[in-house]
């Protein structure tokens, strides 16, 4: 018996409590009760059990579980806070000085036309695919002759193709450095969280090859907030490039794509400045993914899918879903 | 007077030292023994030193090296339970897989039990959404420990006119759950108790002997 071998009280008790604390066993537990030690705290006459309770001070104990400040919390269980501690409430006086730097969405999007990478203009649909352009651009026209009144000079091609391929390359390594704060200079703040998405903590190797097409606008816009000599300028921009993208997690596993294999991306990409203001710049602002691109290659991450749950089939529900097998690493 | 000035210069000095920041920001406070490190309050913005443990990148790694394990570290601070009684529990599920753990502590008539069930599943989540951990069940606790938080004060009043204080415990739990299968032997007891161990064991002791004023 182990109890035998033991000789010092200290561990003794030890035992005795480390078997009052695991023994699931109710009489086991009842037994190291009355031993030395280890008594229940219950004097052995209950007649001045009250004034016995008199003699402690009662406090509030703090509660560090919960969360009294949390900014989900409702009005009246805010009201309710604040009446326990006696505070009268104060509404809160939120005047925060805000000034309108982007659109929020773009403006009359492109619908890029359905088999654009693949179709070349030689072929019947090819073509009318481009005589269907040339007809829906007359707004298109009318709003480069609005930007070139505040821009003077403003020259499609080649100098802003090429000033807008610079800022998407740049925009793109910025974020594989983790520059934060110069990322705000090429990126507008409405696809400056969708480019950080997901990529806390992540090591991402991008790298431009080369672009297979010249870069080609597809689409202009100008827009005005509030008041009409307040406008803003969206261009729209097809690249066809060819890229290497691998984005390593935080333990240097590599989550998607390849050192080593280069992809082609086709991707309509819209630019946006705010043409009124002296220090507008060309920005990238939103990414057209149109329904008929072919689908991203997953991630090598396994996950279960909750929205295809009816599917699963009467031998699989039936099972025990509790012992999943461990994988070995 | 100029002796005076300088006396005081010289204290001012030798306080500043004291307090001067060094490269750990923990130095400063214990050197100055002010109060024990474990009741230090962080402030809002500042991660304490466990948890910045899940801040470290790794380089990325070659097609051709194993793949590293992944791991999470998550604490739970102040919790009303007593840090002696919670030691028992935490260092009852170090080295067991996630999923015995939980079966186990189910059956612990406890409430340090309970609050570790809830951690526990708390950090598994926390590796699944954000550390990357493939499997929720491929996880076992490599470290889990508890150490003092808080300590609350109120007074008893006891015989002949004493006042005594009642201290009521918080503590603090760390957990570490990393990505595979768990040990074999989380203490390497059974390395140590093999034959050919205790063996080397022995021979490294007989050979150490020293005959005092030999040659």
């Amino acid at each position: 018996m182990i109890l035998s071998t033991l000789t010092t009280k200290s561990i003794l008790l030890k035992y005795i409590k480390f078997e009052y604390i695991f023994s699931t066993n109710d009489s086991i537990r009842n037994y190291y009760k009355f031993r030395k030690g280890f008594t229940a705290n219950k004097h052995w006459n209950p007649k001045w059990k009250k004034f016995r309770a008199l003699k402690v001070v009662k406090i509030d104990l703090p509660d560090f579980t919960k969360k009294n400040y949390d900014d989900n919390l409702s009005a009246e269980e805010m009201r309710f806070y604040y009446k326990e501690k006696g505070i009268q409430p104060v509404p809160p006086w939120n005047e925060k000085q805000f000034s309108v730097t982007t659109l929020s969405g773009v403006l009359d999007q492109y619908i890029p036309p359905e088999g654009d990478g693949k179709l070349s203009p030689l072929n019947t649909e090819g073509a009318q695919q481009k005589l269907e352009w040339l007809k829906k651009k007359t707004r298109s026209w009318k709003d480069l002759r609005t930007i070139r009144k505040y821009e003077e000079d403003f020259e499609l091609y080649p100098e802003f193709v090429e000033k807008v391929q610079e800022i998407y390359i740049k925009s793109q390594e910025l974020l594989t450095m983790e520059n934060k704060e110069k990322l705000i200079d090429y990126v507008t703040e409405k696809a400056y969280p969708l480019m950080l998405y997901n990529l806390d903590k992540k090591t991402i190797h991008w790298k431009f090859i080369k672009s297979l097409e010249p870069p080609r606008v597809c689409h202009i816009r100008v827009g005005e907030v509030f008041t009409k000599q307040n406008l803003f300028a969206q261009i729209t921009v097809r690249f066809h490039t060819k890229q290497i993208l691998a984005i390593y997690d935080r333990f240097g596993r590599l989550m998607y794509g390849s050192e080593t294999i280069a992809k082609d991306a086709l991707e309509y990409i819209v630019f946006e400045k705010h043409i009124s203001s002296v220090y507008g710049e060309w920005r990238l602002h939103h990414k057209i993914i149109p329904d008929w691109l072919p689908e991203i290659q997953p991630g090598s991450v396994t996950y279960i899918d909750t929205e295809s749950e009816t599917e699963t089939s009467p031998e699989m529900k039936d099972a025990d879903v509790d012992t999943i097998k461990t994988v070995p690493m | 007077m100029q002796n005076t000035i300088s006396n005081v210069i010289k204290l001012t000095r030798s306080f500043l030292s004291i307090n001067n920041v060094t490269s750990h920001p923990m130095k400063n406070i214990i050197n100055s023994s002010l109060f024990s490190t474990s009741t230090i309050n962080l402030k809002d913005k500042e991660i304490s030193h466990w948890m910045k443990y899940n801040d470290i990148i790794f380089p990325p790694q070659g097609p051709t090296e194993k793949r590293r394990p992944a791991y999470v570290c998550n604490e739970l601070k102040n919790v009303k339970f007593s840090p002696k009684k919670m030691w028992y529990i935490c260092s009852f599920i170090r080295g067991l897989s996630v999923e015995e753990a939980l079966k186990q502590l189910q059956c612990i008539k406890s409430k340090g039990a309970l609050v570790l069930i809830d951690f526990l599943k708390e950090t598994i989540d926390l590796g699944v959404n954000e550390h990357n951990v493939e499997f929720r069940s491929n996880l076992w606790v490599s470290e889990s420990f508890c150490n003092k938080g808080i300590t609350a004060k109120g007074l008893r009043r006891g015989a002949k006119k004493k006042i005594t204080k009642i201290r009521y415990r918080y503590c603090n739990c760390y957990l570490k759950l990393e990505e595979g299968q768990p040990p074999v032997d989380y203490y390497c007891r059974e390395a140590e108790n093999t034959g050919p161990a205790m063996l080397d064991k022995w021979l490294k002791q007989i050979r150490s002997r020293k005959i005092n004023n030999s040659l």
